[in-house]
């Protein structure tokens, strides 16, 4: 009974250790979401090279989830080139693989005939969740993680080269379905594809 | 759901839900709980907070703790003295137990933007 007694005493002064290392712990935590979000910020509002950025996030990488990555770009509103520098932009849920956040730059590949249903948004919509329909899910995981290598890749500064890059692995995908014989799917990404690069054309002509 | 749903829900179902049990005892009986009840719930509360910390030590700690507590329940069961140590510190594990892991969960939720249910791969 008395060591019972004891031991309850120890119980107490360890819980009380316990709670001031975890608390030390998690503000520490706290300040480098708050360093790390808003150094990134004000590396990609001043132009700095995309391979400093990158390095800065990789060392984010060894401590947050890809998924908190993502949520402290949204939370910081990280502009959208610091955005594309992120490891990952397209998440299945673990639960229900129908619910994905996508880069809404793959939106732009997918056929017509595909259903889905934007049900969020984060990042001021750069990044997009959905609801896709049972077809739907093949189609968005070819597509989206071909563009996510393409994205991830891209070794290049411009949020403009990255589309050219996007299209050039699009472009690989319309040929592949092409040499598979799934004639409508190369028709449709066809179509996406010309509408992306005529839009890419306009603006382009438009800043000119 | 948006960030501060997470976290609800996430305190809900870890701390508020699972304290229930001896929170009905202390309206019912006019804030007296059994030892019996206390140390049970501290045993049974800690591992489960624990295992759902991300905090390696937190949950290795609550393991120990489980074990101590589980241990003075049996005591109090074949020997109904009241252990006024044991009494107070299961009632000091839990609320600090409680406050820690709430901290942990503002990070986590409101900071991280972790999702609760339904997380992405």
């Amino acid at each position: 009974m008395i060591a019972l007694q004891v031991l309850s005493i120890l119980v107490i002064i360890l819980t009380t250790l316990l709670a001031v290392y975890q608390l030390k712990s998690l503000r520490e935590r706290s300040n480098l979401i708050y360093s790390y979000g808003t150094e990134i910020k004000l590396l990609a509002t001043s132009n700095t090279n995309k391979r400093i950025i990158k390095d800065r996030i990789y060392k984010m990488q060894i401590k947050f989830s890809d998924w908190s990555l993502l949520m402290i770009a949204d939370a910081y509103s990280w502009p959208l080139f610091a955005i594309t520098c992120l490891p990952k932009l397209l998440f299945i849920s673990s639960v229900n693989p129908k619910i994905i956040v996508v880069w809404k730059e793959i939106m732009q590949f997918i056929p017509s005939a595909i259903e889905y249903k934007v049900i969020g948004e984060f990042c001021n919509g750069e990044v997009l969740k959905l609801k896709l329909s049972k077809d739907a899910q093949l189609t968005f995981n070819v597509i989206g993680s071909r563009i996510e290598d393409a994205r991830n890749n891209n070794p290049y500064q411009s949020y403009s080269s990255l589309q050219g890059v996007v299209n050039q692995i699009v472009n690989e995908v319309e040929l592949e379905f092409k040499s598979k014989g799934e004639v409508q799917s190369t028709k449709d990404i066809h179509e996406k594809r010309m509408q992306f690069l005529k839009k890419q054309f306009d603006i382009n002509m438009g800043e000119q | 759901m948006n960030r501060s749903t997470h976290f609800f829900s996430s305190i809900l179902l870890i701390i508020i839900i699972p304290l229930g049990p001896i929170i009905l005892e202390a309206i019912l009986k006019h804030g007296t709980i059994t030892d019996q009840s206390l140390t049970l719930t501290a045993a049974i509360f800690s591992v489960s907070v624990g295992t759902a910390s991300d905090r390696f030590l937190f949950m290795l700690f609550s393991v120990f703790v489980c074990v101590f507590f589980s241990v003075c329940y049996g005591y109090i069961l074949g020997n109904p003295d009241s252990l006024s140590f044991v009494h107070l510190a299961a009632l000091f594990l839990i609320a600090v137990i409680s406050l820690l892991h709430l901290a942990e969960r503002y990070v986590r939720h409101f900071k991280e933007g972790e999702i609760f249910i339904r997380p992405f791969k």
